[in-house]
């Protein structure tokens, strides 16, 4: 019962101080959150690339080359066929002229070459998605159709992407360490000015005979404010930056799956990404208000 | 209750503020500290409540020796002393309501008991009225009134006060007289440093006079 009493007058008093002290307040709420935001940022492209990646090895896109005689309509029968087939998803028949522009987007040097070409030399193809434990008895199935011309799986060039993301990782992980650093020194100097600008105050609680937790806990609070509200905000601009990238820059990249279809972090992340930000308060103003000294 | 043995101050400066004290005051006694300014009274009172330690010799109060006490110590120590300061040190971001509930709380009374306390002691002091104001919106006499209130306010064993009725008018200053004395009877030892000669005339009290950070007795 004390102890929750205690606690309602530390969060009144750390509540009290976060509103006096304005400007400092805004001024760590700013850094925090620009801190966050990138971490956010960040986090976002981790997590895509990471689902990519688990999608891409569980899931691969494949695709199936038919013969240059298959008419349209065998092709699309085929598809039919493919999308009963268990462990198979998107599937997708694509003409020769689609696969050309794909092509030319890619390649822009392709799309001259067909210009000068008077017929379209790609032959009609069907992408999915195959369920790599499904892949053997798919490829049976296959078999006795002889529109098949070939089968082009990415599998080779999986480990390489995988070998780019765990780099990608550490360089991230990297840089949220050392932004979490900056926050963390920034609230911690903060919170000492703030303690140095209630000298007086305190003082005067500690020649009557205050208690030092009464006097400590509520710049730990003034702290944790300002790491809930740098978080939160932090999140918020973070994952607003990332809608207008996607919304202005990454549709252009089209053939890149997964950049085009960029998400936003799953709600887990971003009580992390908060709750990470309140930790940070909680120390640096801790540190900063443990060394309030005896008088 | 309180002990002086051979206590010099001798400031950071080379200022010499006390010199040889030794004195005794006792449990539920009531003096006066009196002497001209800057013959270390403030000091004397300072090194009870440890805000200052002596440079020499040792200061026992509530059967502490100040110089022992360790740092976490310190806020019980104090809390048995009741401190008027000469500057008041009034919390000024805060009403005059606040500031005495707010010390209540920080010393680690129970909520329940806040409100009941804190207005008990403003109508001691005559100023239960004035309750919802900023110390700045009160005169000299009126903030030194709340600063006795807050040393009243949780019963101190010992009660010092540095130049209480500096700032009151001779009517007010008799009546403080008269709150400290029923302080007092109950049981809390008083020590009150001021230059008022006219009061200590008046009070009867023992009385200890300091020059220069000498210390002599005139008992009456
Ligand atoms: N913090 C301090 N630093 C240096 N000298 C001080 C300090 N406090 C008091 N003194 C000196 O000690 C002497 C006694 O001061 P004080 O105890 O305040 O006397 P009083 O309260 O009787 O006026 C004075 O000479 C004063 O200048
Ligand atoms: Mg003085």
């Amino acid at each position: 019962m004390k102890l929750f009493i205690d606690f309602g007058f530390y969060i009144r008093e750390g509540w009290a101080n976060f509103t006096r002290s304005g400007m400092l307040s805004l001024f760590s709420i700013l850094i925090i959150s620009i801190s966050i935001a990138v971490i956010t940022l960040f986090s976002t492209v981790f997590f895509n690339v990471d689902h990519y990646l688990k999608n891409m090895k569980q899931n691969p896109v494949y695709s199936i080359f038919l013969t240059s005689d298959t008419t349209v309509k065998e092709g699309k029968d085929l598809s039919l066929y493919l999308e009963t087939l268990k462990g198979v998803s998107d599937v997708k028949l694509v003409l020769p002229d689609e696969g050309m522009k794909k092509l030319a987007k890619r390649f822009p040097l392709a799309g001259e070459i067909q210009k000068s070409l008077e017929e379209n030399p790609l032959p009609l193809s069907i992408r999915l998605r195959i369920n790599t434990a499904a892949a053997a008895t798919i490829k049976q199935a296959l078999k006795p159709y002889t529109i098949v011309e070939s089968i082009y799986s990415p599998h080779f060039f999986l480990s390489e992407l995988e070998s780019i993301s765990s780099a990608v990782s550490f360089f991230i992980a990297l840089i949220a360490a050392i932004l979490v650093l900056a926050s963390v020194f920034t609230i911690f100097n903060v919170i000492r000015i703030t303690i140095l600008a209630r000298q007086n105050d305190i003082a005067i609680m500690q020649l009557v005979g205050a208690d030092m937790k009464y006097i400590r806990a509520p710049f730990a609070v003034e702290g944790t404010l300002q790491g809930l509200s740098g978080g939160i905000l932090g999140a918020l601009f973070g994952s607003g930056l990332i809608s207008v990238i996607r919304a202005h820059y990454l549709t252009r990249f089209q053939y890149l799956p997964f950049l085009s279809r960029i998400t936003s972090l799953p709600l887990s992340y971003f009580a992390g990404i908060i709750l990470l930000s309140i930790a940070m308060g909680l120390f640096a103003s801790t540190l900063a208000a443990s060394r309030i000294d005896y008088v | 209750m309180i002990h002086f043995f051979h206590v010099s101050k001798v400031y950071e400066k080379g200022n010499r503020a006390l010199h040889e004290v030794n004195v005794s005051i006792g449990k539920g006694e009531f003096a006066f500290l009196t002497g001209p300014s800057g013959a270390g009274k403030t000091t004397f009172l300072k090194l009870i409540f440890r805000e200052e330690l002596p440079s020499y010799g040792r200061v026992v109060a509530n059967n502490q020796n100040t110089i022992a006490l360790k740092k976490h110590q310190i806020p019980d120590f104090r809390k048995k002393i009741g401190v008027v300061f000469q500057d008041f040190k009034l919390l000024e971001n805060r009403t005059v309501f606040e500031n005495i509930v707010f010390i209540l709380k920080v010393l680690g009374y129970p909520a329940s008991f806040l409100r009941d306390r804190a207005f008990y002691v403003l109508k001691l002091v005559g100023l239960q009225h004035r309750y919802n104001d900023y110390p700045r919106q009160l005169s000299g006499g009126e903030q030194q009134r709340i600063a006795i209130a807050r040393a009243l306010v949780n019963e101190p064993l010992i009660l010092l006060a540095d130049e209480p009725t500096g700032n009151l008018d001779p009517d007010l200053s008799l009546e403080i007289m008269a709150l400290f004395e029923k302080i007092n009877s109950r049981g809390t030892t008083v020590l009150i440093a001021t230059h008022d000669r006219e009061m200590i005339k008046q009070m009867r009290k023992r009385t200890l006079y300091l020059d220069h950070g000498h210390l002599q007795e005139h008992r009456k």
